[in-house]
């Protein structure tokens, strides 16, 4: 939709600046920000959640919070 | 790959109050401030967003887009303190509240602030009475059989979050909200939850007030922007 990669990953840190280290379903690791939709909602992202990313086709080290899945 | 404008994802959400909100997800500064200028031509105005308070770059690309700072919210994480509730008044538990009594009693409170505060100031998204009122998440304080407060309290097991506390008028500043907030975090207390949190309009000195009697430990905030 929006030209990225989507993929699931764990919280393994929350940062300052509305950022998240996540490690994904491969092992990598990268730097997510809060998706706009999630945080219009108000939803909250914590250590260990379960999410799904979407990776910038522009660096595949960051990327952003599109989806938080229930515990 | 190129993004476009075409390609960005512009969300729009109008809430039960009228409000309409806009999120915008790009992956470059030229895309976003494009795809909101566009998105709110199209948009009954005022239109609005929120952002983190530490998301610098994302509240400059807004101003670039129109937008301008409207209020402020902090977010507390509230721990349980006891207060009982005031003479006369007792608390219904979560769930138990007759869904009509609820609808009724909602309907009051979404008056009052109408003709009061404003919703434009209220922090939280706001449920559509008819149909997503919830009874599970309420808890209602009542005085001689007549139903004069309640609290919302969604997310119990895993990431509570205080989301409404609200007061007749004619109830006001007698300890009402104080108990119902005490009640729902002492019901979370019971579960193994220690804390909850809730979003607090900082130009609103009341809640702000009610927020401290619960050691209110503010661990962020988010900024609501406007484009009139």
């Amino acid at each position: 939709m929006s030209g990225g990669i989507r993929i699931e990953g764990s919280v393994t840190e929350c940062l300052r600046s509305a950022t998240f280290r996540v490690e994904l379903e491969n092992g990598h690791e990268i730097l997510a920000h809060l998706g706009g939709k999630l945080r219009k909602h108000y939803i909250r992202i914590e250590l260990g959640d379960r999410v799904q990313v979407e990776l910038t086709p522009y660096d595949l080290d960051r990327g952003r919070i599109t989806y938080r899945y229930r515990r | 790959m190129e993004q476009t404008s075409a390609s960005v994802p512009a969300d729009v959400t109008r809430r039960p109050d009228g409000r309409t909100y806009l999120s915008i997800d790009a992956w470059t500064s030229d895309v976003f401030v494009t795809t909101a200028r566009e998105a709110v031509s199209r948009l009954p105005r005022p239109a609005f967003t929120l952002v983190d308070e530490a998301d610098t770059d994302g509240l400059s690309l807004w101003e670039s887009a129109g937008f301008a700072e409207h209020r402020r919210e902090a977010v507390f994480v509230l721990t349980p303190q006891p207060a009982p509730p005031p003479s006369g008044v007792t608390v219904e538990p979560f769930g138990t509240t007759d869904p009509e009594r609820l609808a009724t009693l909602y309907g009051r409170i979404r008056d009052e602030v109408d003709t009061e505060l404003g919703w434009h100031r209220m922090p939280t998204e706001l449920v559509d009475p008819l149909t997503s009122l919830d009874a599970s998440h309420y808890a209602v304080a009542r005085r001689d059989g007549t139903d004069v407060g309640l609290v919302r309290v969604t997310g119990r097991d895993r990431q509570p979050r205080i989301g409404l506390v609200a007061v007749l008028r004619s109830e006001r500043r007698r300890g009402v909200g104080t108990a119902l907030i005490a009640y729902a975090l002492d019901v979370l207390h019971r579960r193994g939850v220690d804390a909850a949190i809730a979003e607090v309009d900082e130009g609103n000195r009341p809640a702000l007030g009610l927020a401290s009697r619960f050691e209110a430990v503010r661990t962020g905030g988010l900024i609501e922007l406007v484009c009139r």
